[in-house]
């Protein structure tokens, strides 16, 4: 033997004269533990006469060498400036040892019995293996077994052989051939080792073993087992590793292996039922609340796509080695899918190594599968799931009517990105403001699905039912009872308040009835109040300090994704908050309610800081409230007893509807403690939603509040959460009652869930929820054609309810919104900050509305205004129902004008063509003069309508160009900014304020000229500081969720 | 520990039940209606304040023979000079009915017909009238300052109707028209308002007189009529008068009386799409006794009150009041008339007339012929409420002729509001051919002081007299304005210390000719009254 590694510092001894095949043992050290010593004195202690040790400390922190000098005074040891993962450091010994029979690669956290060596070398030469494994059985109770080899199925799951836990007795000792043996002590043959290039390279910890067992297989060595080597394991790994991370590179490595060592044939054979069993297993992972689990096995696939280069090494590699067919190693793997079988045996996301234990999760699982939850999950869920799909199954295939604010979804990704990047917002007469985060949100999310904006319409519509189901199934998860997840689940799925929103279009209504319970879920965690915190080692529950900013932070990130399409939600998780603590106070448990506070006031300004720079547009001075609140806080005369039926659209009525709150009692009367208290909290966020929506629709408060449906959420979690206490309470507070009242109680409550699902079931059968069939923009078909070819605006008018614009208030409940060249756009659903200009809009109108004009065409002809659109209902007849949302005064008003030309459009609809209307970019000839005053009226005398178009090319969205004569003026219907500039033939012509608030270039010599608007390079800085912001956010987050915290592992 | 089980139970408990209790002890909410009876609307009126006003003048015609020739009156009572821009409307008659569908005279044997037509609903399409095919001309006048204009539509266009747009660059200013014909002179505002439902409560169609109802259609898209009237027979919806297409910016005129002959016929014109603007000229060619001729628009609104400051009967005056139900209930009125002068301590007032007028139908009272009303000496207001909240139209008729000294006929849609300002864009009291009264009630309990004011000429004229005069709690004042000035082209505004009522009657003297008209108000400062105030 021979090691003539530089640097290895080996003492001098003279070599015994070989008297049996040399063998080296590979230890590869990784800042072990106080165990190393053992493990090295364990291996110093082998009875093999021709032994050598070779350490390959693998970058730790600190130095190995002492210790294994102090233990192993024969042995050498190799460092390594990195850890470079066990396969590569191990493999170190291709380069540093010769003239070796066999390696014998161990981790640094075995100790083998003394025979182990000379025993696995003999089964070697006995069964010409050419891999021989020891029994494995706990380092602290070597009674007790872990593995004994390991079989694999096709896609390289492993199926153990023995039970984990099972008391060694002998019963598996006999030699025989296994696909794989656990790396932890492997005797390998050395040319073999040699011939396939030792471990996988590409493969750092986990899934290294069965690399290299079926490398070999392919090589056409044979694999045993050799139970006579009994070595105990520590598993140490398992602790310096966290389980989702040990699970996401078993998932990665595992699909690596399968990649690459498989044939052509094997391979397209093997991959389909691969993805498929990783499709249905993530689906299942997100229904059962293992979002991580799912996110692994899509990122397994994500890491190895990325690595094709090396993964085609790799199979070159193998290729080169095959002596043995696909077929051939397929017969020795196990049938079917163990994946399948651990699923079956309920096994499936907890244990996913042999670290942790596979067989004792089994054990756990299995017994709750005994006890029917898992399957009555798995039941509920798929009924949940049929009620969606069937309810929505004309939305799904023949998409969501573009009713109320679930507008078409008519820009492109890069529209959208541009619209956000741009400093100018089309919105009214349009101004220099920042443009809502959404519009990057959309983009991102349309780029994500490859520019399907129709599929991310539907995601974000009827999508958001199954999330905000989920997020209901995963509020009580802390309380450990499935049964109070599925109540919670059947509570919130139960209730009317999605389906009406659906009906009535309501976007921000669902965007919140999907958040709410996780913004709720956040909360609660945040106060660490028993079941939500983290549960101390004497039991006690407490928040789990290092995580509070995590929770703040996600908090902040739900809560802004809400707020990007609802600005108000920023205030959500403060009135979720100070719900609580009122509830909190009523059952004298006010402990942890400041610690809620603080995290939903630290959330909701986190959450607005995250919507910088828009949220600047929204909260400056002399911006409406409307801006926050949203327009639409008419009184919609619902009663509160509507109210509490969640009945603001078709569903809700009759006697069924009150059976939604039915569950929710029961934890009034039977429960104790937290239980009690969570059930009053939710009780009293419910009647503090109520309570302020009802005050809305009566019109009792001074100020503006959001529409009745988005106040309602709140509502509907809290009945929810109400609920799952409910089952809590009757799992554990109901058995130490004695029998009586209370009892009926819960069978009553028992009964009010069963009612309360029926409504739903009932309108599922329809298909729709009962959205509009049909909508508008087939009889609007027409202003979209002219405007693909000219551009102009339209005015809608009318109860913002049924305007498919962001809207700002006109007067009487009525509203006013644009949208350009064409109908609505999805960018024109928020309106924002009206910045002064688009003010003149509505001050037309008033004018007209208060019989000052009989012209009010000639009023927003400046502005270029084309068509007037009044939306009467939703969508038009027969599709919608007359909700007496006909702004009759309105109107009459419009019918009044005399240059208003009322067109013959379906029932529901009122259009009228401006038959005074001037262009967007008008050219005025003969050395015009534009005075630079005048407003409205000043621009209406000017005689705009007879002007001619100007520079008709578009270049993008703010960009045209064309010919202008001599002695022009250029006149542009938009809200004045320093931002436009028009250059004539390279010159940049005079800007002026046509009017005050619009924008005129006054053009002395003509030429070709461009008008474009140049966004400040500052904002693009702010974006992109926006952008890193979510990314952090999202990122924070992801790698919280994936390396939780010490307490919470213990937890 | 305390649970907080109690107490959670009461608050939470409570708060929702205490929110039930509280909605269940209130109102029902009334049903959310619109208040449509506004000045401008339910009336012509004028805004001080305003950035245009437009005004829609439709009666008459613009041929040398015509039977109405239009003269269109803009008073400007400010201190600024205004602007006007007439677009002046062409158009023709309708078509008249097919043979057989034609009018039926009263009291021939088409009276079993009638009896068949009544309620009938006729649903064939009428042809347009035929379009003049000419495009409205537009004139422009200059309006100076305390002066008023006259424009004949004659010197700008020549066509068998023509009405006018006038569009006039300021608030304040006041707009009538006049018509002239062999029946005399006719004055009435014109109207601020469009509307897709013109009601006129009155009309005559008997032998001799011809009722024209002039639909006038100023918006850029056809407009598409349906009328239906209310005869002591029932109701009849001529065939040539459904799905009668008003062409854009044009008018179309239709004499009622091709249609049937009665006594006494309300019209009601819906529009099925659009708006448009309806006057009704009636002429009498004396062959029942009666000659004149009258101009009024419909009622586009209408309204709960209607109030009535002129009236007279006597000899040879003759006063009815007709009140038409259009909406779909039946309504409740009373017509109470308030006689000048009676001692409260010995005079009875007259009972008020109780009248139920079923949906689409009109009934009327015949002051002349009723006994409570003293004739001759005494004058009278005349106020037509509604008692059961349906809204109603009225319109009083006043006919003169031997052996009183006016000759003529005049009908008048009462005032639906009580304002602190009027003004009277046309007339002025000429000694020599015209008498023109001015007629102010008061209807509150107070007692109301008031001014008269004229401009002409860029100038005002505070009238000798009336400045500062009183007119008692719920009494009259009757201005005869000759006797305070002389002055042919005059224009007045009467401005009074609380909201009244103010009526003008414009009288030839010596010949035909007699038009009673209510004053134009002033937006600011009206009032509506309450019905179940009175």
């Amino acid at each position: 033997m021979d090691i003539p590694t530089p640097g290895a510092e080996a003492p001098e001894q003279a070599a015994p004269p070989p008297v049996a095949p040399p063998v080296v043992a590979v230890v590869v050290a990784h800042d072990p533990g106080p165990w190393f010593e053992e493990t090295m004195e364990a291996l110093a202690a082998q009875d093999y006469p021709n032994l050598s040790i070779l350490v390959i400390d693998a970058g730790s922190a600190e130095p190995v060498k002492a210790r294994v000098a102090a233990a192993a005074p024969d042995a050498f040891v190799r460092r390594l400036d990195e850890n470079p993962g066990f396969g590569a450091a191990a493999n170190e010994v291709l380069e540093v040892v010769e003239n070796a029979s066999f390696y014998l690669v161990c981790h640094d956290d075995i100790a083998p019995a003394p025979d182990v060596v000379r025993t696995l070398v003999e089964e070697a030469y006995r069964s010409n293996a050419g891999i021989v494994g020891p029994k494995l059985v706990d380092w602290h109770d070597p009674r007790t077994l872990l593995q004994v080899g390991e079989g694999a199925d096709q896609a390289g799951y492993p199926v153990p052989l023995v039970e984990r836990g099972e008391l060694d007795q002998q019963q598996h000792d006999a030699v025989r051939d296994v696909f794989t043996v656990p790396g932890a002590c492997t005797l390998v043959r050395a040319d073999l080792y040699s011939s396939i290039g030792g471990f996988d390279e590409g493969i750092d910890y986990h899934a290294d073993d069965l690399s290299l067992c079926w490398r070999a297989h392919v090589a056409g060595a044979r694999i045993v087992v050799a139970p006579d080597a009994r070595v105990r394991h520590l598993e140490a790994l398992g602790a310096r590793r966290r389980v989702d991370d040990r699970r996401r590179l078993q998932t990665r490595h595992r699909l690596r292996v399968v990649l690459s060592s498989y044939g052509p044939g094997g391979l397209v054979r093997t991959i389909p039922k691969v993805a498929v069993l990783h499709l249905i297993e993530a689906v299942y992972s997100v229904l059962v609340g293992r979002r991580g689990q799912a996110a692994d096995l899509v990122s397994a696939w994500w890491w190895n796509l990325r690595r094709i280069p090396d993964l085609r090494e790799a199979r070159r590699h193998v290729k080169a080695l095959r002596h043995s067919s696909d077929r051939d190693v397929r017969e020795l793997m196990t049938p079917g899918s163990a994946r399948f079988r651990q699923f079956l045996r309920g096994q499936i996301g907890v244990g996913e190594d042999r670290f942790t234990g596979l067989a004792r999760g089994g054990r756990g699982m299995a017994g709750r599968l005994r006890s029917g939850t898992a399957r009555a999950a798995l039941t509920v869920w798929a009924l949940v799931a049929l009620v969606f799909v069937v309810g929505s199954r004309h939305l799904l295939t023949r998409g969501v009517p573009a009713v109320g604010d679930l507008v078409a979804f008519t820009s492109s990704p890069m529209d959208l990105f541009r619209s956000w990047t741009s400093g100018w917002r089309s919105a009214g007469l349009g101004s220099a403001s920042p443009a809502p985060t959404a519009f990057g949100i959309l983009a991102a999310l349309g780029g994500l699905l490859g520019g399907s904006m129709g599929l991310l319409r539907t995601i974000l519509t009827v999508g958001l039912l199954p999330v905000g189901a989920l997020a209901a199934y995963r509020l009580p998860a802390p309380t450990g009872s499935r049964l109070a997840q599925l109540a919670t689940l059947l509570v919130y799925v139960a209730n009317p308040l999605p389906y009406n929103a659906l009906s009535q279009g309501r976007w921000g209504a669902l965007a919140l009835y999907a958040a709410v319970p996780t913004m709720i879920a956040v909360l609660a965690r945040a106060s660490g109040l028993d079941p939500f915190g983290v549960v101390d080692a004497v039991g006690r529950s407490r928040p789990g300090s290092d995580r509070l900013w995590h929770r703040i932070l996600g908090l902040a990130v739900v809560t802004a994704l809400v707020a990007a399409l609802v600005p108000g939600a920023v205030a959500l998780p403060l009135l979720i908050a100070v719900a609580f603590a009122l509830g909190s106070a009523l059952t004298f448990r006010t402990a942890g309610s400041g610690r809620m506070l603080l995290a939903a006031l630290a959330g909701g300004l986190l959450a607005a800081a995250l919507h910088l720079p828009w949220t600047l547009d929204l909260v400056v001075p002399g911006t409406p409230l409307s801006a926050i609140t949203g327009v639409d806080t008419v009184q919609h005369g619902s009663s509160l007893a509507e109210l509490l039926r969640f009945q603001i659209g078709p569903m809700g009525a009759g006697p069924l509807g009150w059976a939604i709150l039915v569950p929710g009692v029961l934890p009034l009367l039977i429960a104790r403690e937290e239980r009690l208290a969570w059930a009053v909290r939710g009780w009293t966020l419910a009647v503090a939603s109520w309570g302020l929506a009802w005050a809305a629709e009566r019109g009792d408060l001074p100020f503006a509040l959001p529409s009745p449906d988005l106040l309602l959420a709140p509502a509907a979690a809290g009945l929810a959460l109400a609920a799952a206490m409910g089952v809590v309470a009757f799992q554990v507070d109901l058995p130490g009652y004695r029998f009586g009242w209370r009892q009926l109680a819960s069978a009553l409550a028992a009964l009010g869930l069963a009612a309360s699902v029926i409504p739903v079931l009932g309108e599922s059968i329809q298909g729709d929820w009962s959205m509009p069939g049909g909508d508008h923009r087939r009889a609007l078909r027409f202003i979209d054609e002219e405007g693909r070819s000219e551009d102009f605006r339209v005015l809608w008018l009318g109860q913002p309810a049924v305007l498919p614009v962001g809207s700002w208030p006109l007067a009487d409940g009525l509203a006013y919104g644009t949208s350009e060249s064409g109908t609505a756009h999805t960018e024109d659903l928020w309106a924002g900050s009206d910045d002064g200009v688009t003010r003149l809009l509505a001050d037309a109108v008033e004018l007209a509305r208060n019989g000052e004009t009989a012209r009010l065409g000639q009023l927003l002809a400046p502005m270029g205004v084309r068509y007037i659109v009044v939306p009467a209902r939703l969508a038009p007849a027969p599709f919608a129902p007359d909700a007496g949302q006909t702004p009759e005064e309105l109107v009459a008003v419009l019918e009044s004008q005399l240059d208003l030309d009322s067109l013959d459009v379906p029932a529901g609809l009122h259009v009228y063509r401006n038959t005074a209307a001037a262009p967007m970019r008008a050219v005025l000839g003969d050395g015009a003069e534009i005075p630079t005053s005048g407003g409205i009226v000043g621009a209406a005398e000017a005689g705009l309508a007879a002007a001619d178009p100007a520079l008709p090319e578009r270049d993008g969205r703010r960009t045209w160009s064309g010919a202008l004569p001599d002695g022009s003026v250029v006149y542009l219907a938009s809200g004045h900014s320093d931002g436009w500039s028009l250059s004539v033939d390279g010159e940049t012509a005079e800007h002026l304020k046509a009017f005050g608030w619009a924008n005129a270039f006054v053009v002395p010599e003509g030429g070709q000229a461009t008008l474009r608007y140049e966004t400040s390079p500052l904002r693009y800085l702010v974006l992109a500081l926006q952008a890193l912001a979510w990314l952090a956010a999202l990122r924070t987050l992801l790698r919280a969720r994936v390396n939780p915290s010490a307490e919470e592992v213990q937890a | 520990m305390r649970s907080g089980r109690l107490a959670a139970l009461i608050v939470l408990g409570g708060l929702l039940a205490a929110g039930l209790l509280v909605e269940a002890g209130e109102d029902p909410a009334p049903p959310v209606e619109l208040d449509r009876v506004v000045p401008g609307v339910a009336m012509p009126a004028t805004r001080a304040e305003t950035l245009t006003s437009t005004w829609f003048c439709a009666g008459g015609t613009a041929t040398p023979d015509g039977i109405a020739d239009h003269v269109i009156v803009i008073a400007n009572p400010t201190d600024q000079a205004r602007e006007a821009t007439l677009t002046v409307l062409t158009g023709r008659m309708a078509a008249p009915p097919a043979a057989g569908e034609g009018a039926d005279d009263e009291g021939q044997a088409a009276e079993g017909d009638q009896a068949e037509q009544t309620e009938e609903t006729t649903t064939t399409t009428a042809a347009a009238a035929p379009p003049t095919n000419e495009a409205p001309a537009t004139h422009v006048v200059e309006v100076p300052a305390l002066d008023r204009v006259e424009v004949a539509l004659a010197d700008i266009v020549e066509a068998p109707l023509a009405g006018a747009v006038v569009e006039i660059d300021g608030g304040g200013v006041a707009v009538e028209h006049q018509v002239t014909g062999d029946g005399g002179r006719a004055t009435a505002p014109c109207s601020t308002t469009t509307s897709d439902r013109w009601v006129f409560p009155w009309g005559v169609t008997t032998r001799g007189n011809r009722e024209l109802l002039v639909l006038m259609n100023p918006f850029p898209d056809d407009a598409t009529v349906d009328a239906t009237f209310a005869t002591d027979q029932g109701t009849r919806e001529p065939a040539r008068l459904q799905g009668l297409v008003v062409p854009r910016r044009s008018m179309v005129g239709v004499f009622v009386d091709e249609d049937m002959r009665r006594e006494q016929v309300s019209a009601l014109i819906d529009v099925r799409g659009g708006r448009i603007v309806v006057d009704r000229i009636q002429v009498f060619d004396g062959t029942d006794g009666r000659e004149g001729i009258t101009l009024a628009h419909g009622a586009p609104v209408p309204a709960e009150v209607w109030t009535f400051p002129t009236g007279e009967t006597a000899d040879g005056l003759e006063e009815q009041v007709v009140v038409l139900n259009p909406s779909d209930e039946v309504a409740e009125v009373e017509v109470e008339v308030l006689v000048d002068g009676l001692d409260p301590e010995e005079d009875i007032p007259p009972e008020p007339f109780s009248l139920t007028v079923p949906q689409g139908r009109y009934s009327l009272v015949n002051l002349h012929a009723e006994e409570r009303i003293p004739t001759g000496t005494k004058g009278h207001a005349i106020v037509v409420r509604s008692l059961n909240g349906v809204p109603i139209a009225a319109e009083r008729v006043n006919a003169a002729g031997e052996p009183a000294t006016n000759r003529g006929i005049t009908a008048t849609l009462g005032s639906p509001f009580e304002a602190t300002r009027w003004i009277f864009a046309a007339g002025g009291p000429d000694a020599a051919a015209r008498d023109q009264l001015l007629v102010l009630q008061n209807p509150s309990a107070d007692t109301v002081t008031y001014d008269v004011t004229g401009f002409s000429g860029g100038q005002t004229i505070a009238l000798q007299n009336l400045q500062g005069r009183e007119i008692a709690p719920g009494g009259r004042a009757v201005i005869r304005l000759g006797d305070h000035i002389d002055r042919e082209r005059l224009s007045v505004v009467v401005e009074a210390s609380a909201p009244i009522v103010a009526e003008r009657g414009l009288y030839a003297i010596g010949g035909r000719g007699m038009a009673i008209s209510m004053g134009i108000p002033f937006a600011d400062g009206v009032v509506v009254p309450d019905p179940l105030e009175g």
